[in-house]
């Protein structure tokens, strides 16, 4: 009996372990058993005929590209995983929620929600772009991937739907022409403007730091700007001063050789006019960027010498002086100290 | 230590002569260094050491000095963390206003004193102005209390015996010159370029922002170090000296500091003495807070200069 009782038990542990590991196992199907797997979704919506009817009597496609879902970044993620208020096949008609990118993609979300085209969006601007504005729907594609509209090079085009003529504008410039030869240092749009928290380019913050992002870059003429006036109280803080695109334009920017170039001689009067107002033609021989440590510049590089000179002159004799001065004060101080304690003992 | 002794004993011979009289404050002076006034009630005579003119010009140079130099110095170190940090609070625009209006002072007062000056020589009052005593013009004089005063200073010789104007003080006159024409001009090329540039070339500018930066840190640093120790703070004045505010000296000082004009004026009686009477308290307390806050806003700028160069 006994012997048998413990066969008995074995199997029945052994018994409810299979069950519990076939539990385990089919767990993920047991619970998502209601929610449609992508092929489902695509039965209806894979039919490019599918629409529906909008309140204001337009028709909406409701189709979606499942070759273009498939060549997506998203192509592993379920259907119901963007679409989560869909729980069944069929599902209700009518509006759905939003998609939240912001779910997954938090950090860009948060970004965004600082831009100036969210801020339009919530002022009720219906042109202002949302995500699927510049990443599209289905058909999302990693910026890495150069078929996607947010592709280093496709960038200017993605932009340009809206913003025209600045998008020819730029295209013309240098950087623009750079970056169509896929030169991958060229800035785009999103190098100065950012990709999700695109600043108002009038705002104050965004023009204050301009010369930091076109810096990044242009190295030497960042130290020489900030070392000018201009430079100078742009670090301050004041608007007054000249910033990069005050001189250079914001994106029709060419090769000071350029014709084109606002800084460009013949063009160089009128734009210093743009702050300036009754600039005269000797204007134009300031030199912007100065660098009064080159030698190749010899009136200012020993200008800047000379300064220096009389400053350590002046600093080094009258500094040894009054060195000199205070020991020769203190030595006494303590003499007379010592001998007023020997005249009181 | 020998010398010292030495020293001493040499000015202890000289009163004990007789021709120093009234060795301590405690005396006043004798009637006939101040006729007809004295004796002011409770306020002991003293000598005057600057008019009020010039009084009142240091007061100017000073008030106007601070302001260029605290408004000046955010643009100068416009690259230092704490100087940034500091500008979030402050609107820039006010700052280069108030640069603006201490410019102005100073042209005023540069322009002024130009102006008296060429009125002394013009209307025959310019005896004594180019040499001699009184004269500010640099004199052989200086050379050698130059050459005495180092050789004090190692302990190799008395200390000279300064006249009415030391040499020290003749180089922080001239330096107001130099300063002046130097920044003042560069400060006024680049406040008004589009009309300067009508006859000088663009460039022009850069050499006037060197030169306005580099000569304005030069006597920042001057005036609130060496003319600051000189003047107020080494020992035997620590922490100021009011004789620039209230113009006058006690005699200990005047024989102390200026020995040489002391014989002139008082012993050789050369010259006649200026006395007036101690200020009074109310004013006293006047002149200190003015004297402080100049110095302390001069003490705040070099810290914050150094804060600054350290944090670039």
């Amino acid at each position: 009996m006994g012997e048998k009782g413990a066969w008995g038990q074995l199997l029945g542990i052994g018994l409810r372990g299979f069950v519990a590991l076939l539990v385990f196992c089919c767990l993920p199907e047991l619970c998502l058993s209601q929610a449609p797997s992508n092929e489902e979704c695509f039965m209806c919506h894979g039919d490019p005929d599918l629409s529906k009817t909008a309140p204001d009597g337009r028709r909406l496609s409701l189709f979606v590209d499942q070759k273009g879902f498939e060549s997506s970044v998203h192509q592993r993620l379920s259907c119901v995983l963007c679409h989560s208020d869909i729980g069944e096949v069929p599902h209700r008609e009518g509006t759905l929620q939003r998609v939240e990118c912001g779910k997954c993609h938090s950090e860009q979300a948060t970004e965004f929600l600082d831009s100036i085209h969210f801020r339009s969006i919530r002022r009720g601007d219906v042109f202002a772009p949302g995500c699927k504005d510049c990443h599209g729907k289905h058909d999302v594609r990693s910026h890495e991937d150069p078929l996607s509209r947010s592709a280093k090079a496709n960038v200017p085009n993605l932009c340009g739907t809206c913003h025209e003529g600045i998008k020819a504008e730029y295209q013309m410039s240098y950087h623009g022409q750079l970056l169509a030869q896929g030169d991958g240092r060229a800035p785009g749009c999103q190098d100065c403007h950012y990709s999700h928290r695109i600043t108002q380019a009038e705002g104050r913050l965004h023009r204050l730091a301009q010369a930091n992002r076109c810096g990044s870059c242009h190295k030497e003429y960042y130290r020489t700007f900030r070392d000018t006036f201009h430079g100078k109280l742009t670090s301050l803080g004041e608007l007054a001063g000249a910033k990069c695109h005050d001189c250079h334009s914001a994106h029709s920017i060419f090769p000071e050789r350029d014709i084109r170039s606002t800084v460009h001689r013949q063009n160089l009067l009128h734009t210093c006019r743009r702050c300036h107002t009754d600039a005269p033609e000797n204007f134009i021989s300031y030199i912007p960027h100065a660098d009064i440590h080159d030698p190749g510049r010899p009136l200012l590089y020993y200008a800047n010498l000379f300064m220096v000179g009389i400053l350590v002159l002046t600093f080094g004799f009258f500094g040894l002086h009054s060195l000199l001065w205070l020991q020769r004060l203190t030595v006494e101080w303590i003499f007379r100290k010592r001998k007023r304690s020997e005249t009181d003992g | 230590m020998d010398e010292l002794k030495e020293e001493t004993g040499q000015e202890k011979a000289l009163s004990q002569e007789g021709q120093i009289p009234l060795p301590d404050e405690a005396n006043p002076p004798s009637q006939e260094l101040c006729p007809e006034e004295y004796p002011w009630p409770r306020r002991r005579p003293q000598f005057v050491r600057f008019s009020r003119a010039q009084r009142l010009m240091h007061l100017a140079v000073m008030g106007s000095f601070l302001g260029l130099a605290l408004t000046g110095l955010p643009i100068k170190f416009s690259d230092s963390e704490i100087v940034l940090a500091l500008a979030q609070y402050v609107p820039i625009r006010a700052l280069g206003l108030i640069h603006r209006i201490c410019a102005v002072v100073t042209f005023g007062y540069f322009l002024g004193h130009l102006s008296y000056l060429a009125w002394r020589i013009l209307t025959g009052r310019s005896r004594g102005m180019f040499w001699g005593p009184d004269s500010m013009v640099p004199q052989p004089k200086d050379l050698r209390d130059l050459r005495d005063q180092i050789r004090w200073f190692f302990f190799r010789g008395p200390k000279p015996r300064f006249g009415r104007w030391t040499y020290w003080e003749k180089f922080d006159y001239w330096a107001v010159f130099w300063g002046v024409t130097m920044i003042g001009s560069s400060g006024l090329l680049l406040w008004f370029p589009s009309y300067f540039a009508k006859w000088l070339p663009g460039w022009v500018f850069n050499l006037a922002t060197i030169i306005h930066s580099e000569e304005a840190l030069l006597a920042m640093g001057f005036i609130f170090t060496i003319h600051f120790f000189n003047t107020h703070m080494r020992p035997n004045k620590f922490p100021l000296d009011l004789v620039i505010f209230t113009g006058r000296m006690t005699e200990h000082y005047f024989r102390e500091e200026h020995p040489g004009d002391y014989e002139r004026v008082v012993v050789s009686k050369e010259v006649p003495a200026r006395v007036a009477p101690e200020v009074t308290s109310d004013m006293l307390l006047v002149y200190k807070i003015i004297a402080w806050t100049g110095f302390l806003l001069g003490i705040g700028a070099i810290l914050l200069i150094a804060a600054a160069w350290i944090s670039r």
